[in-house]
Order: C-alpha cells, then sequence, then structure tokens
C-alpha cells in the first residue's frame, strides 16, 4: 500500500501517456491527466510557498542568527499574496463591471504588478546580470591555454567573441565574399564553426541525454527506479 | 626548504621556495596582484560607456537571420501565427527585441496572432508587444486579428494539451472571456490548426520543448528565438524539424535591420531598434574579454617560460 | 570608524545628495500616465460603472496635456533602482543590503507564484469543473458553464464525463498537503508518484523522437552532393566533415571500451569537436550575460537617472 500503490500509479499514470500518443482512442485519457498533472503541479507550489512560510516562521519563533532576514522574507511573502488574491487595485473586466472580482489579477497599475516591475524584475534582471562581470573575472584569472584541448576552446572562444561583433566583420572586410579565402573571414568562420562542430557536438550530447532520459523514465515506468519514494522513514 | 606563503590572488597558486630564483617584473606583478573589482569596473565601463555614447554599428543581415525573415514574408494574409513568449524578465534583455521583431513583422504581413506564454512571468513579459499592436498597428481588432492567450501551467505537458485538444484545455483568454466566445478561435480544435510556430523562449519550458512537443510529433512549421547561451542546444534541430533560428541579440540585432530596410520609419523608433542599441556595448565588451583571455595567458605563459628553479 | 568605511560614506553621501539634488531640478526618475476613463454598463443589470484606468506615457510626452506624475510609479523606480544598486553591490562585497534585497525578493517571488498558480490554475481548472457556477458567479464570469455529471457523454472506461473527474485531483491536492504532517507523510507518494508518472511518460515520447530518431535522421546527410555543374565539394567537404565530428563524439562518450588504439584516436577527435563546441558556448554566454546587463543599465541610466 505505501510503496506498491504509488508504483502502481506511476507506471498507470506512465503508459496513459504513451498509449495516448499512439491509439486515439486512449488520446482523451492522456489530455485528462494532463489536466490534472496541471493542477497538481500547482498544489505542489502553493504547498511549497506554504512551506516556505513555515520555515521563515520557525527561523523567527528560534532567533537564529539572521532571523531578521527571515521576518522580511515572510511579510514581503505575506504581503504579495494577501494583495494577489485579494486582486488590490485590480479594476472588473469592462464586459463585466458587476463582478468585482473578474479582472485580471497582474492588471497594468495593480498592487501585484508593481510588485513585479518594481521588485521582482530589476533584482532578478541585476542579478543575472552580474554573472558578466564574474565572467570576465575568470577569463583574466583561470582561462589557460595548458593543452591542446583548452587552447581550442580558448580560440574558439575568441573567433566566435569577435564573429558576434561588428569587430570580426571589420577585421577582415579586406576578404571579400567571393574571393575563394572567404572561409577566412572572421564572421564566416564563426557561422562554419556553429555549422559544423557546435551542431555535430551538441547533436551527439543530446543523442547521449536522450538515451538516459529514456532509460530512467523506461525504469520509472516498469517499476525499477523506486527512488521517487524515499528512503521508507515514516512508513 | 622553506616555502613561503601563496601568492595571494595568483594567476596561478604554486608555493614559491624561499631558495627560488623566481624573478617577476613589474607587469606581471600588476597582472599577479590584479584585485578582481578592476575588472569588475573594466567590465562596467564597458557597457555603460558605450550605452550612453549610442554606439551602435551597421547590422549585415546573414543567411541564417534571412531565413526566419523569409518564412515570415512569404506567409500569406490571414495566415494563423501562435507565437509563444517563453522567457523571463532576466533574459528579456535579448529576448525582448526578439518577441517585438516578430510582432511586428506578423502585423506588417497581416497574420493572424495567437499569443501565449508557458511561463508564469510571461503576461506582464508580454505587454510590450501588445502595446506596440495596439499602438502602432491599431486596425488589428482584438478577437479578429489577435487574440491573448494568456498563461498555460503545465511545462511540456501543456504543450501536449494544446496540439492535441485546445478547447477542452484553453477555457478563457488571458481577459477572462470564453474561448468559445472569440471569434479568430472559431473551428481552432488544437494548435495543429496553426500555420505557424514562433517560440522566442529561453530556459525550460521554451523552445527544446516546443521541438519536442510540437515540431518533432506533428511537422509543424516552426522559427525559435533563443538566447546566446541555448542556441548551441537548438542547433541540432536545425533546419529539419526548426525551420530557422534567431539566435542571440546578434541576430535579433540582424533581424531589425531587416525590417527598418523594408520599413524605414522603424529606424526612429525607440522599441524597434532595441537590439541595434544593445550590440554597442557587446563590442567593446568582447574587445575587453578578449584582451583579458590574452592578458592572462601572456602572464601564464611568461611565468611558464621563466620557470620555478628550486 | 576606519578610514575606508568614512571614505565610503562619504562618496554615498555626496551621491544620495547628488541624485536627489537632480531628481529634484530635473524630475529624472518620475514615472508619467495617461489616465483614460473607463465607463462600462452591466449587461444583465444595466447599471453603469465607471473608473479610471491609467496607462503608461512615455517621459517625452510629459509636457503633453494629459499626462501626469505617478507618484506609485515614481517610488517604484526609486526602489527598483535602490534594489539594483543593493545587488549590484555584491561585487564589491557582501553587505545588509544585499541580504535585505535577496530576502525581500525571495519573499516576494514565492508570494507571486503562489497568486499565478491560484488564478491561472486551481481557480479556473479545478473550481471552474467542480463548483462552475460558484466560480463563474464571483471570478470568472466569461467561464462557460460546466456540468457536474454529464450522463450523455461517455469517456474513460464508459463512466460518464464531467466536473466530477476533478474530485480526483482534489484528492490528490488534499494526500500532498500530508507531506507537511509528521504522521501520514506517506500518503503524499500517491500524488507524487502520478506526477513523476506523467513527465517520465511525457518525456520518454518527446525524447526519443525528437534528441533521438530525429537527431539520427539530421546526422545522415549525403557525403558526396552532386550537382548539374559537378560535386559541390563546398557541401560535400562540409557534410563529411559534420558525419565525422558527430561520430568522433558519439564515440567520445562510449565508455564500455577503452580509449585506446584507433578508438582513443577517434574519441580524441571527438573531445577537440566537444572543446570546439564548448569554446563557442562560452563565447554565446558572455554575449547573453553582457545583453542581460546593459538592458539594466538601460534601465538605470534610462528610466532613473535620465542620461539616455
Amino acid at each position: 500500500m505505501k510503496r506498491t500503490l504509488p508504483l502502481l500509479i506511476a507506471s498507470a499514470a506512465g503508459l496513459v501517456m504513451i498509449a495516448a500518443h499512439f491509439f486515439p482512442e486512449t488520446q482523451s485519457w492522456g489530455d485528462t491527466a494532463g489536466k490534472w498533472f496541471k493542477i497538481l503541479a500547482a498544489a505542489a507550489l502553493l504547498l511549497g510557498g506554504g512551506n516556505l512560510l513555515k520555515l521563515q516562521l520557525q527561523e523567527i519563533a528560534a532567533q537564529k542568527p539572521g532571523w531578521g532576514y527571515a521576518a522580511i522574507t515572510a511579510i514581503a511573502f505575506v504581503v504579495t499574496v494577501t494583495v494577489g488574491l485579494l486582486k488590490v487595485g485590480v479594476h472588473p473586466l469592462e464586459q463585466f463591471p458587476e463582478y468585482a472580482w473578474s479582472g485580471d489579477y497582474s492588471q497594468n497599475g495593480s498592487a501585484l504588478w508593481w510588485l513585479y516591475e518594481y521588485v521582482i524584475r530589476p533584482v532578478t534582471t541585476t542579478m543575472y546580470g552580474m554573472l558578466a562581470f564574474y565572467v570576465a573575472s575568470a577569463a583574466f584569472r583561470a582561462f589557460r591555454a595548458k593543452n591542446l584541448e583548452a587552447s581550442l576552446l580558448l580560440g574558439t572562444a575568441i573567433v566566435v567573441l569577435l564573429g558576434r561583433t561588428y569587430a570580426g566583420e571589420w577585421l577582415t572586410q579586406g576578404i571579400s565574399d567571393d574571393s575563394p579565402w572567404s572561409g577566412l573571414r572572421v564572421d564566416n568562420m564563426t557561422s562554419l564553426i556553429q555549422d559544423i562542430f557546435v551542431t555535430s557536438g551538441t547533436r551527439a550530447i543530446k543523442i547521449g541525454i536522450a538515451l538516459g532520459v529514456v532509460a530512467t523514465s523506461l525504469k520509472i515506468i516498469l517499476g525499477l527506479d523506486r527512488s521517487f519514494l524515499g528512503s521508507g522513514s515514516g512508513d | 626548504m622553506e616555502i613561503r606563503q601563496s601568492v595571494p590572488d595568483a594567476l596561478s597558486v604554486r608555493d614559491i621556495g624561499v631558495d627560488g630564483k623566481f624573478e617577476m617584473n613589474a607587469f606581471e606583478r600588476l597582472l599577479l596582484r590584479l584585485d578582481r573589482r578592476w575588472i569588475f569596473l573594466a567590465m562596467f565601463l564597458a557597457v555603460a560607456v558605450p550605452l550612453l555614447c549610442g554606439l551602435t554599428f551597421p547590422e549585415k543581415v546573414t543567411p541564417a537571420t534571412k531565413v526566419v525573415f523569409d518564412t515570415i514574408e512569404a506567409m500569406p494574409e490571414g495566415s494563423k501565427v501562435v507565437i509563444s513568449f517563453d522567457f523571463d524578465p532576466a533574459s528579456a534583455g535579448e529576448m525582448a527585441p526578439m518577441a517585438a521583431a516578430f510582432v511586428r513583422h506578423c502585423c506588417e504581413k497581416k497574420l493572424k496572432l495567437y499569443l501565449m506564454t508557458l511561463w508564469y512571468y510571461g503576461p506582464p513579459i508580454m505587454e510590450p508587444s501588445l502595446s506596440i499592436i495596439k499602438n502602432e498597428y491599431p486596425h488589428m481588432k482584438y478577437g479578429i486579428d489577435y487574440v491573448h492567450l494568456g498563461y498555460k501551467a503545465g511545462y511540456q505537458v501543456a504543450i501536449r494539451n494544446a496540439m492535441s485538444d485546445l478547447k477542452n484545455d484553453f477555457h478563457v483568454d488571458h481577459y477572462g472571456t470564453a474561448i468559445s466566445q472569440i471569434p479568430m478561435m472559431q473551428g481552432i480544435d488544437s494548435l495543429r490548426d496553426m500555420d505557424l510556430f514562433i517560440c522566442p523562449g529561453s530556459g525550460f519550458p521554451g523552445p527544446q520543448e516546443w521541438v519536442q512537443f510540437a515540431a518533432a510529433p506533428y511537422h509543424v512549421k516552426m522559427l525559435i528565438g533563443s538566447p546566446g547561451v541555448q542556441t548551441p542546444t537548438i542547433l541540432p534541430y536545425v533546419p529539419q524539424q526548426v525551420i530557422g533560428m534567431i539566435g542571440s541579440v546578434k541576430q535579433a540585432a540582424e533581424y531589425e535591420q531587416a525590417l527598418i530596410v523594408k520599413q524605414p520609419a522603424l529606424k526612429n523608433r525607440p522599441s524597434a531598434t532595441e537590439a541595434l542599441r544593445r550590440m554597442g556595448p557587446q563590442f567593446v565588451a568582447h574587445l575587453l574579454m578578449i584582451g583579458l583571455i590574452v592578458l592572462g595567458n601572456v602572464a601564464y605563459l611568461s611565468q611558464r617560460s621563466a620557470g620555478v628553479q628550486r | 570608524m576606519n578610514r575606508e568605511k568614512a571614505v565610503w560614506m562619504i562618496v554615498f553621501l555626496c551621491g544620495a545628495i547628488g541624485l536627489i539634488g537632480r531628481a529634484v531640478v530635473t524630475s529624472s526618475g518620475s514615472a508619467y500616465v495617461r489616465p483614460v476613463e473607463v465607463h462600462t454598463r452591466s449587461k444583465t443589470t444595466g447599471e453603469e460603472y465607471r473608473w479610471v484606468k491609467y496607462e503608461p506615457a512615455p517621459r517625452l510626452e510629459r509636457e503633453t496635456p494629459g499626462v501626469v506624475r505617478s507618484r506609485p510609479r515614481t517610488i517604484g523606480i526609486w526602489l527598483a533602482a535602490v534594489l539594483s544598486l543593493s545587488a549590484l553591490s555584491f561585487l564589491y562585497g557582501d553587505n545588509v543590503f544585499l541580504k535585505i534585497t535577496q530576502a525581500l525578493v525571495v519573499g516576494v517571488s514565492a508570494g507571486y507564484t503562489f497568486v499565478l498558480y491560484y488564478w491561472s490554475v486551481i481557480v479556473p481548472d479545478l473550481f471552474g469543473n467542480l463548483l462552475s457556477d460558484f466560480t463563474r458567479g464571483w471570478a470568472m464570469p466569461g467561464l462557460e458553464a460546466k456540468v457536474f455529471v454529464d450522463w450523455e457523454q461517455r469517456g474513460v472506461l464508459g463512466l460518464p464525463t464531467g466536473g466530477w473527474l476533478f474530485l480526483i485531483p482534489l484528492a490528490f491536492c488534499v494526500l500532498l498537503l500530508t507531506r507537511l504532517s509528521p504522521v501520514g507523510g506517506w500518503l503524499s507518494r500517491w500524488p507524487l508518484a502520478f506526477f513523476i508518472g506523467v513527465t517520465a511518460g511525457t518525456k520518454l515520447l518527446g525524447y526519443f523522437e525528437a534528441d533521438f530518431v530525429a537527431q539520427i535522421n539530421n546526422a545522415i546527410v549525403p557525403l558526396v552532393m552532386k550537382t548539374d555543374a559537378g560535386i559541390d565539394w563546398g557541401t560535400s567537404i562540409k557534410n563529411m566533415l559534420t558525419v565525422a565530428c558527430v561520430l568522433a563524439s558519439l564515440v567520445y562518450f562510449f565508455f564500455s571500451l577503452e580509449h585506446r588504439g584507433a578508438l582513443g584516436v577517434v574519441a580524441r577527435g571527438g573531445m577537440c569537436v566537444l572543446m570546439i563546441t564548448f569554446g563557442a558556448m562560452f563565447a554565446l554566454t558572455v554575449m547573453t550575460r553582457i545583453t542581460i546587463l546593459s538592458n539594466q543599465f538601460e534601465f538605470l541610466f534610462g528610466d532613473w537617472l535620465w542620461l539616455m
């Protein structure tokens, strides 16, 4: 019951999705399973949000060092959820004005929109953009042409870095596109690197990953992989 | 042999013996001891100064971009096009210009647009493209020429369901109107009824999932927009599963240039030249990166050739 | 207070005074909107409703009649700028402003996701199917009416269709909540198993078709391309190289045999192909990061400081 039934559920769900692909009569089974999947994914995320709040409150209660930050997180979460669920600042739909809750929860000008636009968006953009600085630092401190493979990596990186800007075009502008040496133009070299080597390399990686995913999925559907059931404690 | 402590922030961390005859010149000493915050400052200036100076470069449309442009150009008026905005604010710097260019081109060609997203930050991300339609193409009517289907949860399962049975999965559009009440949704049973798929996306779910669950099994016509970091993973699908791809801001700039050639008035519109504007910092920052790689290797090679004698 | 801290404090103070002074003199960092009055009538009750919505206006139009300064959006721009600078301060070193920013963003992001999934999935897909009339009555009047049990339409195993089918995902959602409970947490394995089973089934098909069969198909290209004018050597050499590179890369990942002799040479070639691939990936990653950074700088220099 505790371990066999989940295995059967996983197998049945997987087989339904596969059968829906091959047998038109079972297509609606796959569609229904997909709709249930969506609802379950949403519930899992709602659960995750609740769990986050629980952990922050535990930190605050325990007065651990840095509990002030947990308080900020908890307050921010509660405020966001409140303004979002109550649709603060959201106007109703123009075709249904008598339904006060009919408007879009992320309507431009609403409280939730404000939080997204002026808190989430700038900080996530800045944090991702900061990687440019660290990449530059890593390029200076760690990228060494120690052997053939490293030299190939660095040489390709330099060619593509040049070829993806006007610098590449400008450097080799003396070579005409019609000339037999046009392959030495930096922009053409970049295209050749992408079309031949990058495509081939990532194709091989994709084939390998696909085999791995297929093997793992089959193991789950056939009940051979039980890692998702957990360690078994609390049974 | 007594060992001195490792040189801090060294380019190559080695213990140098007291009896070692390793001698550095001033240049090598500077490179070895360079605080990384100076590199950060250099990168900041490399990006900020070209932006403030408005440095831009002419872009030549490459064959890869031309394939994408020609595909949309060849679509007959009234063709049904799905555009799925699958990126978040972090990648909007690269993806938003692509998405805007796609929307503009489709509006120019008077195609019917079905806009949707699989990312939860997608609806606000779509606002600039919707503004383009409302402000620059006021003749396009909502529900007749374009529809905003909103966010669809479920990752790759959402794509699978939409390709299989759209009507029972998409109940309302983003604004709460029943799908059955929208004129351009009449007769649409699934996304297989669409003539073209355009997927500017990054991460998961994104272009790869659209290929796996739409292009490969159903052989639909698909164009992809992807950030530079994801471009190599989409290349193997081109041109069999995916007709063409706009990969990275460089190709986005080329696409904007192609649109400007077609419609010169766009040159003076800031929202139509975002990618072109961002190529200025790319130029300087890339040269900085190359300079840093070369400098680092120069210091390394000179260290190696000098050697350490024990 | 040591000298370095004192110097930084003076720098920040001067910077803050400069920014505030610039904002006062030039109104930099302000956001402008155009109020639009909405006047509509209910189709069911005939009652009239009016409200004002605010559409964003570009700052170049700030002198245009009808365009006003928006206080909430202006405060938002300044907050966004301060948070961005706090995040960027990590480049200098860890500090309390960064930690506050991180804590704030974690809370707001989690809350946003919570709200989104509630309104986008739980309300239309779960409540909308189980309690169709109730949901249409307060939150989604545009939703089509759904029957709880449709005896006329038969579905899986001949059972009637209708909203009642969504009692199963509702039960799964309740079982998922047992994960938080110290007793009975094993019940949450059932919905998780369903989740994993659907994912496994879907991914198996997707990866097998697009990333295995299709990629092998894509890799098989003619090694000698003939045209009316003879052999197209350019395309032929390109195709030969492509096939060779794919095979070499695949051999590199084959670890069942030791990479020695001829196999070792081919595997080494495959490694070289992969190194070229990673070099290009690095360059493209740099491109992406710089673009993201320049996007954020456009906000700071453009929308906030009005320098561009």
